[in-house]
């Protein structure tokens, strides 16, 4: 199973394989923000993880005892989402049964058909009738809908992982180098702001000149053109904050605004002025229930609490095989199902 | 002719005439007086750029064209852990008692009503507290009035409408109501009709508006035909209600266009879902062009509420839009 996995990874490496190329084609046609840029970088970025040796590392040596049919709900929010649960679900044994988003309905069928993982992907109420676990990732409303149909379908509560709506943050103090600064701007920018990993609120001391930042937008966004219906929603989310005059930037597909952490439509940034990190803290503190992770600049992670889930700028689109979405481990999940419902 | 009416109007005439506004041509003419006279008078207003406000701007800023200090009355919205509450401030509190009823009278007439409202989580200076009171005051009986925990006053309602033959109208946030079916099953009399008003303010589950209809007519007993639904927001000073099923109509003077949320300003074709934008001529002294944020489309020649597009609808990806 590994080696199937690693191999069709391998073959999608390739940005001119074909069958990449018409997945890629079919995909750009769905009502989805992916750009051209921004999917190439996913499926790349995805697909160069998977060697059979960190898959092997990742499973370890759990199992089940028993195969259950695991009923999975992918967001269809960023391209490849529910990657790691389907290639989670198969390599521990289980049955995946999944349903995927009209608006990447394509990405994960085709490369689970093209790595013979023997998944199989049917409509909400199909899935909800077989599947005796579950794994739903979206809203807040996604979620109580997920509650409610697990109810109805006889599926205890400790049997599905349930993803809430999190979004993420970062701390930055000035220090950061050019590489860092672009690490900011990919996390923030590069899925339309879409996504729980992605930037919603930059915490930033409040002396910060804003300019090199920006700077790192534009250079971002030079490479990484945003999806055009972002213009739409960002110029209106321009024009309120023009009306209420609040202090704010732009440039072609990004939009920042000065003031409390609110996060505020994809895409558009929520700028955290703060005086010290005491300051930050509590911010964080009380984003907590919702913050998913937490950049910063690798000296500046060092100083915020154990409980914030910090990781280095530049993470937040390049999430490792083994990421816990919600802090929750997704393997001991699966591995832990024993008996049905 | 409309272009001419429009530059006669002052927004005084406008706050005397807009329930009258029949005509298209009229309405249009009223619309556009009154988004001159609200550009020119309400600061925000006036600065943003394009016609529908959005709704964030009332927790954010005094959306008014009048000085804030002088309003009779400013209505609250509920407050989120994210999010400020929505402020409305109402200069003449007679243009909402006229929208009220101007809205109630042609869907269930004069009454004499025995009308129960129940609005649990609903602050004192909530909008829809102040419009439920008026309707008690105006078309309910002695039996009429609001109760949360006091479930005697929906029992003693219930005898007094059976035994006097006045109708009932039970009016209730949406799952207000269904805590009361939960609890008990009722058996309304023969005509009583409820009004659910939708909000979440006690909890959040998920559930569709025909299933909820569906519950709330098993469980007070009544047919699904004699469940209707009530739109209405803090920010607006009309209601558009849905005579038992789950299309609204709104009254001549509240129109009601769905936009594309990824597009400035862009309508969408009827049984497209998008974001519900509402031109309430009512409000006359704040905004009168409002981008609400929920969800909705164009139906049969009137709208359906699909939910609230929330930041999480937005930053994530929400399953249930997909199947609509």
């Amino acid at each position: 199973m590994f080696d199937a996995i690693a191999q069709a990874a391998a073959r999608w490496c390739a940005p001119g394989y074909a069958p990449r190329q018409h997945v890629v084609q079919a995909t750009l046609q769905a009502p989805n923000r992916f750009t051209p840029e921004a999917l190439a970088f996913a499926i790349s970025q995805q697909m160069a993880l998977l060697e059979a040796d960190r898959l092997q590392a990742w499973i370890a040596q759990r199992r089940p005892l028993k195969p259950s049919t695991v009923g999975v709900f992918s967001a269809g929010n960023i391209p490849f989402a529910g990657l790691q649960d389907l290639l989670a679900v198969v390599c521990l044994g289980h049955r995946y049964l999944g349903s995927v988003s009209h608006r990447s309905p394509v990405l994960l069928p085709a490369f689970a058909a093209e790595a013979g993982l023997g998944a199989e992907f049917a409509g909400a109420d199909e899935v909800w009738q077989q599947a005796d676990a579950a794994i739903v990732t979206g809203t807040d409303d996604t979620r109580a809908w997920a509650e409610s149909q697990a109810a109805h379908h006889g599926i205890a509560r400790q049997r599905c992982l349930l993803r809430r709506h999190s979004y993420s943050a970062a701390v930055i103090d000035g220090r950061e180098c050019a590489g860092e600064r672009a690490g900011l701007a990919e996390d923030a920018l590069l899925h339309e702001g879409l996504g729980c990993r992605s930037v919603a609120l930059i915490w930033a001391h409040e002396t910060l000149p804003l300019a090199p930042y920006l700077k790192s937008f534009a250079r971002f966004r030079a490479v990484f053109p945003a999806h055009r219906d972002t213009f739409g929603r960002l110029a209106t989310q321009r024009a309120l904050l023009k009306a209420l005059r609040v202090p704010h930037a732009c440039g072609a597909g990004y939009l920042l605004s000065r003031g409390p952490p609110v996060p505020q439509a994809p895409g558009h940034i929520r700028w955290v002025p703060y005086r010290c990190l005491d300051d930050v803290i509590q911010g964080l503190a009380a984003h907590r229930a919702r913050l998913q992770r937490v950049y910063a600049r690798e000296g500046l992670m060092a100083q915020l609490p154990d409980c914030v889930k910090a990781e280095p700028l530049g993470a937040a689109q390049r999430p490792a095989l083994e990421w816990q979405p919600d802090g929750v481990d997704t393997v001991a999940f699966l591995a832990a199902l024993q008996e049905t419902r | 002719m409309p272009d001419t009416l429009s530059r006669q109007l002052s927004h005084d005439d406008i706050a005397r005439r807009f329930t009258g506004c029949g005509r298209a041509e009229t309405r249009a003419a009223l619309t556009r007086a009154l988004r001159a006279y609200q550009k020119a008078h309400c600061g925000v207003y006036g600065r943003y750029e394009y016609t529908y406000l959005p709704i964030a701007a009332f927790r954010q800023a005094a959306v008014a064209c009048f000085p804030p200090e002088k309003a009779v009355r400013v209505f609250e919205s509920s407050r989120t852990s994210e999010e400020a509450a929505s402020r409305h401030y109402v200069r003449d509190l007679g243009l909402y008692d006229r929208a009220i009823r101007a809205g109630f009278l042609p869907v269930f007439g004069e009454g004499p009503f025995t009308l129960v409202a129940h609005l649990p989580g609903y602050a004192v200076q909530s909008s829809l507290v102040y419009m439920a009171r008026r309707l008690i005051e105006w078309y309910g009986d002695a039996a009429s009035g609001f109760f949360l925990e006091d479930l005697e006053v929906l029992e003693r309602a219930i005898h007094h409408s059976t035994a006097s033959g006045t109708p009932l109208l039970l009016l209730g946030a949406a799952f207000g109501l269904l805590d009361l079916v939960d609890a008990h099953q009722w058996v309304l009399p023969p005509g009583a009709r409820v009004i659910e008003t939708g909000g979440m303010k006690t909890r959040r589950r998920h559930i569709t508006r025909p299933a909820l209809h569906a519950q709330l007519a098993d469980g007070f007993g009544i047919p699904c035909a004699q469940v209707w639904s009530e739109y209405g927001m803090c920010e607006l000073l009309s209601q558009a209600y849905a005579r038992g099923g789950s299309v609204y109509r709104p009254p001549p003077w509240m129109e009601v266009t769905i936009f594309d949320p990824e597009k400035v300003e862009c309508p969408l074709p009827a049984g497209t879902p998008g974001v519900i934008g509402v031109i309430d001529l009512a409000n006359v002294y704040t905004v009168s062009a409002i981008m609400t944020e929920d969800l909705g489309v164009e139906r049969n020649g009137g709208f359906e509420v699909l939910g609230r597009l929330q930041q999480s609808d937005l930053r994530g990806c929400n399953l249930l839009l997909g199947n609509v």
